[in-house]
């Protein structure tokens, strides 16, 4: 079993893992919110996994959700530098995020909270304006509703709704503009789900919520 | 229908297989204009993939439309030289004058708004180009000049 050395310290690791969940299962807390374990292809989105790798002496910062372990390989986790990238990568994500706890589904059960406060930051960007897209929320489902201005495009819903053949949720458009919906708009009672529920499980922010948790229709 | 015989015949010379994807809607939007529901639901039919796949490479894409194309197509220049002298505020008035957000079209089919970069005129920036026809040197105040001389010539020609 090949093994490695996260700030210092020794960990086991299963063949072909990623440094993450070899990190997390020995206690070692990495900050993440698109990382999934069954992803094939982890895509990296949210930044917060950041960690530095020595490659031939020198540092490269990768993300740990879709780095493979290698036998004896140097991690950081904690450097000054990649505290100070997890920090932007978060006030990126909640620079467009509509912050309003109070009336929302998952009250204090979200990642974000979790997230800022592993990070010792605050929900509301210090350095970046608020920028929270005029979208409107899908509640034509009669168990759960979608509300596109707390997504943080981590995709959790998208690989799971296709790792159970269904595929019925996507990313649409690029950059800003990016959202996740079925195709053509199409509302999600009509979409063909099946209500399995899968992606409200998976959801890390009040975006997919379940309606009797009441998550009010203005936000 | 004619059109989803063009459309056959253009899957025929395909293999189903996702690296032809881009290509097959490249060329049913030459034909046909534009890539309507359908006609995503019956290429993702042909490459066994799930619609909102489908749905999400054509949205990626700025080439790609989903409306049937103007018949005055307008195109705004957003280069680098016609951004820095407004040509988002020149996007905006026609977005405004027409009451229709990019790469949409009226609803009476006469005008369709699309942003581009550069014709390789950007002397006159900020430019805009409608039937082949080059505005120079546009501002929000001749926006709606432009509208209504081409409102006129429709209803002439």
């Amino acid at each position: 079993m090949p093994s490695l050395i996260i700030d210092g310290k020794e960990i086991a690791a299963e063949p072909g893992e990623k440094i993450l969940w070899a990190a997390l299962r020995s206690g070692i807390h990495i900050p993440h919110l698109c990382a999934m374990e069954s992803a094939d292809l982890p895509f990296g989105g949210c930044r917060l996994c950041l960690v530095e790798v020595e490659v031939g002496g020198r540092r490269e910062m990768v993300t740990a959700c879709s780095e493979p372990v290698r036998e004896k390989m140097k991690v950081y986790a904690h450097t000054e530098k990649i505290e100070r990238m997890r920090r932007t990568a978060f006030e990126l994500i909640m620079s467009d995020h509509l912050i309003d706890c109070k009336n929302c589904p998952k009250r204090k059960d979200c990642e974000l909270i979790r997230t800022a406060s592993s990070l010792k930051m605050t929900l509301q960007p210090k350095n970046l304006r608020s920028l929270v897209r005029d979208l409107s929320i899908d509640d034509s489902h009669p168990l759960f509703a979608y509300d596109p201005r707390k997504c943080v495009k981590c995709g959790k819903c998208v690989l799971t709704c296709q790792g159970l053949g269904k595929s019925l949720l996507n990313f649409a458009y690029r950059g800003f503009e990016m959202v996740v919906t079925t195709f053509d708009h199409l509302p999600l009672a009509s979409s063909g789900c099946e209500s399995c529920l899968e992606c409200v499980k998976v959801c890390p922010t009040g975006a997919l919520y379940l309606k009797e948790t009441g998550g009010r229709r203005d936000g | 229908m004619e059109e989803s015989k063009q459309i056959e015949e253009i899957l025929r010379r395909f293999h189903p297989e996702r690296e032809n994807l881009l290509p097959v809607l490249q060329e049913i939007q030459e034909k046909v204009g534009y890539l309507s529901r359908e006609v995503m639901e019956s290429v993702a039919r042909f490459f066994h993939l799930p619609p909102s796949e489908i749905f999400s490479v054509v949205t990626f894409y700025n080439q790609f439309r989903r409306k049937p194309p103007g018949r005055n197509p307008i195109h705004v220049c957003l280069g680098t030289a016609c951004y820095l002298l407004g040509g988002n505020l020149i996007l905006d008035a026609f977005s405004r004058e027409l009451q229709i957000k990019k790469g949409d079209t009226t609803e009476d089919g006469n005008f369709g708004l699309e942003s581009t970069a550069c014709f390789g005129c950007c002397n006159v920036a900020p430019v805009v180009k409608i039937n082949s026809q080059i505005y120079p040197k546009m501002t929000p105040g001749t926006v709606e000049e432009v509208i209504i001389n081409l409102r006129d010539k429709n209803k002439k020609g």
